[in-house]
């Protein structure tokens, strides 16, 4: 039987079992706005630690993270600094976050803005930033959920045609069952992620070298400059890492999704404990840089190297396990885009059209309003995905720089009363609104200075 | 190298499995005061 037929069975088993799994977690359950967004609060620790799992490692675990281990080298350590750090912050932000949002029904990130600084402006204006810095963070997810499948399916099935198909099922999913089918879709996205990065991460090296040590001694016997700063870069130094780290960590939980997430555990200890043993899932990252360090010395001079894992098991495994990778890539798409649409329709309806368009509607009405947004998100990242091509680690880190302006905010917010609306909202819009404007990055730096001191002047 | 990694590799897989550690004694601390809140609520009471 033809290799691209095999894969692409196994390809369609998986995300077929995802949907099904997605559709029947809403059945026998009133699907009712607090019920859709934040699955009723009664979201015990394993489901949690699932959801949250779903949304931490995403595409970006298959492909950026191997990819930036084959293409950059040491820089990718990032990861490795940011990831335990983000969790420690986590551990100390989500539980009084959760308190609040149960005492006063919170189900968004902007609802949160609205309660503490009591202004459905600053509201309305939080949840118009996230649903900006969504957008390109489910585009990211996307454009990798395309390029797995090509992939995996040994081109049968091309990168656009793949990503409408899984798109309209997460559509599908996330409107019939909200944020509780996401929830049990990551069960199986989880359980198929860490088979594949402990088995693909140990088995590549072991093949090729026999062993991680072999490998690390050949690689730096091969390119002894690949493994330390910058890497294979020229830019992205110490400071480059630190200040990356810091963003990331902090920013991290800052991105709306996040929010609904934790509002939907059934208790506070719940998102403490979850925090404790989150950082042994970051275990498959340097077990997928393996992969992306050994496609360094084994398949040199691929021109996307966000594509070297695949390409690594592609070579080494037969057609029915690339076709199973292939479709546990697709799940780790469509579990975190789940959520992000589901947020950025919840936020566009709940904190920007209520309060400031419609102040009389109903609950049903914001949900019948929300579930229309999922559409409409969904097609308007379809079509970015498609017309455009930045790399992933890119599109990601414009959205931390976007998000990580809420920390302020929501922690200072949470334990100080000094803090007031004008100056969250003067600190988000001005430290932002370079991010929002796309001819920015083009501008020369000395220009930017002189716009950023105009901007900052009182 | 240790284990087979290098240094910079070796210290920061190290973290993954020591920082469940440390925050696991964090929630320890934070059970034992669940009691006695230190937080000031904001603007949220």
């Amino acid at each position: 039987v033809n290799s691209s037929v095999v894969a692409l069975a196994f390809i369609s088993v998986i995300v077929s079992a995802g949907a099904f799994i997605g559709f029947y977690a809403g059945t026998r359950r009133k699907m009712d706005l607090e019920q859709w967004i934040v699955g009723d609060r009664g979201f015990g620790m394993l489901l949690v630690w699932l959801l949250m799992a779903g949304e931490v490692y995403t595409t970006f675990t298959f492909l950026g993270a191997s990819g930036w281990a084959y293409s950059k080298g040491g820089p990718v350590l990032y990861v490795l600094g940011y990831q335990p750090l983000m969790y420690v912050v986590s551990f100390f932000i989500l539980p009084p976050v959760w308190e609040v949002g149960r005492k006063f029904c919170l189900q968004t990130q902007a609802d949160f803005f609205q309660v503490r600084y009591k202004s459905k402006y600053l509201a309305a204006f939080v949840a118009l930033v996230g649903i900006i810095f969504i957008i390109p963070y489910l585009q990211l997810q996307l454009m990798g959920l395309g390029m797995i499948v090509e992939v995996a399916s040994y081109g049968a099935i091309h990168r656009t045609p793949a990503m409408i198909i899984s798109f309209v099922i997460v559509a599908g999913f996330v409107l019939t069952s909200g944020i509780r089918g996401v929830a049990w879709v990551s069960v199986l996205k989880d359980l198929l992620l860490l088979f594949s990065a402990v088995f693909v991460g140990l088995a590549v090296p072991y093949i090729y070298f026999g062993g991680i040590d072999p490998m690390f001694a050949a690689l730096v016997r091969a390119k002894p400059a690949h493994l330390v700063m910058p890497g294979a870069t020229t830019n992205l130094g110490h400071s480059w890492y630190i200040s990356t780290v810091l963003l990331v960590s902090v920013g991290f939980y800052m991105w709306p999704q996040f929010f609904g997430a934790s509002f939907s555990a059934k208790s506070s200890d719940t998102l403490r404990r979850n925090a404790v043993v989150m950082p042994f899932y970051s275990i498959t990252m340097p077990l997928m840089f393996f992969v992306g360090l050994a496609a360094t010395l084994i398949l040199p001079g691929l021109t996307n190297g966000d594509l070297s894992m695949f390409a690594m098991v592609r070579k080494t495994f037969p057609a029915w396990f690339l076709g199973l990778i292939g479709g546990a890539g697709a799940l780790t798409a469509m579990v975190p885009a789940g959520v992000m649409i589901l947020t950025a329709a919840t936020l566009f309806a709940k904190n920007m059209c209520r309060p400031i368009l419609w102040p009389g509607m109903t609950d049903q009405q914001v949900a019948k309003l929300a579930k229309t947004t999922v559409l409409v998100i969904t097609v308007a990242a379809l079509c970015s995905a498609i017309y455009s091509s930045p790399t992933l680690v890119s599109l990601l880190l414009v959205g931390y720089g976007g998000v990580g302006q809420f920390f302020p905010g929501v922690v200072l917010g949470l334990y100080s009363k000094r803090v007031t609306m004008p100056g969250v909202f003067a600190g988000v819009l001005l430290l932002r609104l370079p991010n929002m404007i796309p001819s920015w990055g083009s501008m020369p730096v000395s220009l930017r200075c002189v716009v950023t001191r105009q901007l900052s002047q009182p | 190298m240790i284990l087979g990694l290098p240094f910079n590799f070796f210290w920061l897989i190290a973290w993954l499995l020591l920082t469940p550690l440390c925050m696991w004694g964090a929630y320890e601390v934070e059970v034992r005061h669940a009691g006695h809140p230190h937080r000031e609520d904001g603007g949220t009471s």
